[in-house]
């Protein structure tokens, strides 16, 4: 949970700036408490407001609504996929399954070449350029951020160091 | 000799010492859950006689004689309420003189008089020769000033047109069948002002005056055909001759209409167990719970627009030519917590009225409602809680808190001496008291200038259900005014509240002089949550803004009257 209603005056402006650090930074999941009986015991109309407010400013901020059941329910598709990889000094090969869309690698940039992406098996149906790939930053450094169709596909990284001059 | 007591005897003895003990536990248990309830004592302020005379240029002339014999007979049709009128001349004008009409003779007195009003009372038994007498020495006095302009004489026909009262429309060269306009002594709302002619009225008074070409007389307003006030131009004067009783027309419908023994009670009672009058009990009529017009206020609007040749322009308030908006939360024992929304209407830079049942409360909620801006005034519970004198476990009498001590603890309780004159109050649950004028005495006698407790209360019920929200002196059932003004409210947010309550209200609210006044209670969030109360709590203030209403507190209407110098019943606009 990230906050309750009731704590450090959970206004608008802070509720912005934990939405915004968490979209810029953190990536996590953000959970908020309003009780339903908080006017019966502690009346507040910018808890009111907050509680209003808080829809619209975490979808403004690039986050997305889940119910609790609907977060399971993507644990549970990430729990279900298969990931796996191989290393060596030329690149990072990742061979990934999932059984649902939407789910998203997270690879650091450092060292790696954006990938190039395949279906992992011959005559599988997945187009690989429904694959999304742009960059995020998690606490100041650069991530890959991979997001997903349903099936299989084979990420391969090159390593900077591999190419000559290399910056990407 | 010693002499055993036999074992048999010891027992039965045993035996009713332990039903004894518990007999008493019994009794004190049973009492302890349902108390004797006894009511507080309550110094009453009965209605008394008021004459004013300040040299204005309206005149109300009564005969306090006839009033406080009628108000003997303890009957509503058989009283004499023409101090109703104070409250149409308070609303029009404010400045205006109430003169008894044994003091009526020198002729010096009739010299500067614009507006002559002749209530019910003063003509009671008046015989023709009288009226001649008393009309020539009117025209008299406005010859001797010939600067001004016409001079109106309101008659107002005693209430049974019988062959000798007649007299008022015979002089006038009029024959009347006095069997026709006897059913006019049981005043009811006329159809005019129920239906939806009433917006147009207070525009076009015209629309009302039907000229007969044969008579000398004109009509100017009929009820349900009928015509009950009539016009005619001779010495020098314009005469109006009223056939209809406005004074227990405006008690009636101001002041609810009770049976004609004044005792709601019991039939209020019957229909809802052992609970005392609602505010709503005393409103006879139940379609106008839902209306937002306020209907009697026009009613006056236009009869004063009639009897004067113009429609006063006299705001309350001098910002504002429309009236004014007050937001008031009934703090329902709530405590400290309810200083919430008084500090929230300082956020929106908005104001409200906070009534306070000194219950829960503390100096420290007090203080955040005050320096917040807002105000507070009383919210008088003799319901929910009570005085439980005796032991632990044997309190067998629960005593009402009186009004004055309930005042005085929330004196107590203000943080300083400046904020301690309390001159508000609503009841809690508008709870009234035996008779529908009993609790405006006690509230009177405990020193409440202002008291807020007429208004809907009931699922959905809502609206202007006195016809009024200007302040209105009520009138006691000895025909006389009370020292204390009565400001109905339009509705209550845990009612059923809906948006378009605000709709009506605001585009309704053209009036000079109304007040428009609501309540949203503290802790209503707490107990039925509804967005739409948050929604409507914060709009109120919005549409009064639209409306270019100003936000005033309760105190501000009584600061208003006494500073444009309202003609009132001693004491209501004392400092206290
Ligand atoms: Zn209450």
């Amino acid at each position: 949970m990230t906050w309750t209603e009731n704590f450090a005056s959970a206004d608008s402006v802070w509720i912005k700036r934990i939405l915004a650090d968490n979209a810029e930074q953190f990536h996590g999941v953000i959970v908020a408490l309003y009780h339903n009986n908080t006017f019966a015991w502690a009346p507040d109309y910018s808890v009111y407001t907050s509680w209003q407010k808080s829809y619209d400013l975490a979808l403004a901020s690039g986050h997305t609504m889940f119910t609790a059941s609907q977060l399971e329910n993507f644990l549970q598709a990430r729990e279900e996929s298969e990931l796996t990889w191989e290393s060596d000094s030329e690149g990072v090969e990742v061979y990934c399954q999932t059984t649902t869309a939407g789910l998203a690698l997270i690879v650091p940039q450092e060292n790696l070449y954006r990938p190039t992406v395949s279906t992992h098996d011959a005559g599988a149906s997945e187009n690989p350029n429904a694959v999304q790939i742009d960059t995020v930053r998690i606490l100041g450094s650069p991530y890959w951020r991979i997001v997903l169709p349903q099936g299989k596909f084979l990420l391969s990284f090159e390593r900077l160091t591999n190419r000559q001059g290399g910056i990407q | 000799m010693r002499i055993n007591s036999a074992p048999s005897l010891r027992l039965a003895k045993l035996i009713l010492l332990l039903a004894l003990i518990l007999v008493a536990v019994a009794i004190t248990n049973y009492f302890s859950f349902y108390p004797i309830h006894r009511a507080a004592d309550e110094p009453e302020v009965f209605g008394e006689v008021f004459l004013a005379n300040s040299s204005y240029p309206i005149a109300l002339v009564v005969d306090t004689s006839v009033i406080r014999q009628s108000g003997k007979s303890g009957k509503f049709s058989k009283t004499d309420w023409s101090y109703g009128w104070i409250n149409l001349l308070l609303q029009e004008s404010r400045q205006y003189d109430v003169i008894d009409i044994s003091e009526l003779n020198s002729e010096e007195n009739h010299a500067f008089r614009s507006i002559w009003i002749f209530t019910r009372s003063a003509l009671a038994g008046s015989a023709s020769d009288e009226l001649s007498a008393l009309l020539d020495s009117l025209a008299k006095g406005a010859r001797a000033n010939q600067s001004r302009e016409e001079v109106v004489v309101y008659l107002e026909a005693p209430d049974t047109l019988s062959a000798k009262n007649l007299t008022v429309m015979s002089l006038l060269g009029e024959k009347v069948e006095s069997t026709k306009y006897s059913q006019l002594t049981q005043i009811q709302l006329p159809s005019e002002f129920t239906g939806p002619t009433v917006p147009e009225f207070r525009f076009e008074c015209d629309g009302l005056v039907a000229s007969d070409a044969k008579s000398r007389l004109v009509t100017l307003i009929s009820f349900d055909s009928l015509p009950v006030l009539r016009e005619e131009r001779r010495l020098g004067l314009r005469i109006l001759v009223a056939t209809f009783d406005f004074g227990q027309m405006a008690v009636t419908i101001q002041q609810g209409k009770p049976n004609d023994d004044f005792s709601v009670t019991a039939k209020i009672k019957k229909r809802t167990g052992l609970l005392p009058i609602v505010s709503s009990d005393l409103c006879a009529d139940s379609s106008y719970y839902f209306g937002f017009t306020p209907f009697f206020d026009l009613f006056e609007h236009g009869l004063f627009a009639l009897i004067s040749g113009q429609v006063s322009n006299a705001p309350l308030f001098e910002s504002s030519p429309k009236g004014a908006f007050i937001m008031s939360h009934d703090e329902e024992g709530m405590g400290d917590k309810s200083a919430w929304m008084a500090r929230q209407e300082q956020i929106w830079g908005v104001t409200s009225a906070t009534l306070v049942t000194p219950a829960a409360i503390t100096e420290k909620g007090l203080s955040e409602i005050i320096s917040a801006g807002g105000e507070v005034g009383l919210h008088i519970d003799q319901y929910s809680y009570f005085k439980r004198p005796g032991l632990p476990g044997l309190r067998p009498v629960k005593i009402e808190y009186s009004i004055i001590e309930q005042k005085k603890s929330l004196q107590a309780l203000m943080p300083s001496p400046k904020d301690s004159k309390i001159s508000i109050n609503r009841n809690h649950w508008l709870l009234w008291s035996e008779n529908y004028t009993g609790m405006l005495r006690k509230l009177a006698g405990a020193g409440v200038r202002l008291d807020l407790s007429y208004g809907p209360i009931g699922q959905g019920i809502a609206g202007y259900l006195f016809g009024t929200c200007f302040p209105f002196v009520p009138i006691d059932t000895n025909g006389f005014p009370l020292p204390i003004l009565e400001l109905p409210f339009l509705f209550q947010d845990d009612e059923d509240f809906a948006s378009e309550y605000l709709d009506s209200i605001f585009d309704t609210t053209t009036f000079q002089s109304e007040i428009v006044n609501v309540v949203f209670h503290n802790n209503t969030m707490g107990h039925s949550p509804d967005t739409l109360l948050m929604w409507g709590w914060r709009e109120s203030f919005q549409r009064a803004k639209d409306a270019n209403l100003p936000i005033v507190h309760y105190t501000d209407v009584i600061e208003a009257l006494r500073k444009q110098d309202a003609t009132m019943p001693t004491g209501i606009l004392n400092e206290k």
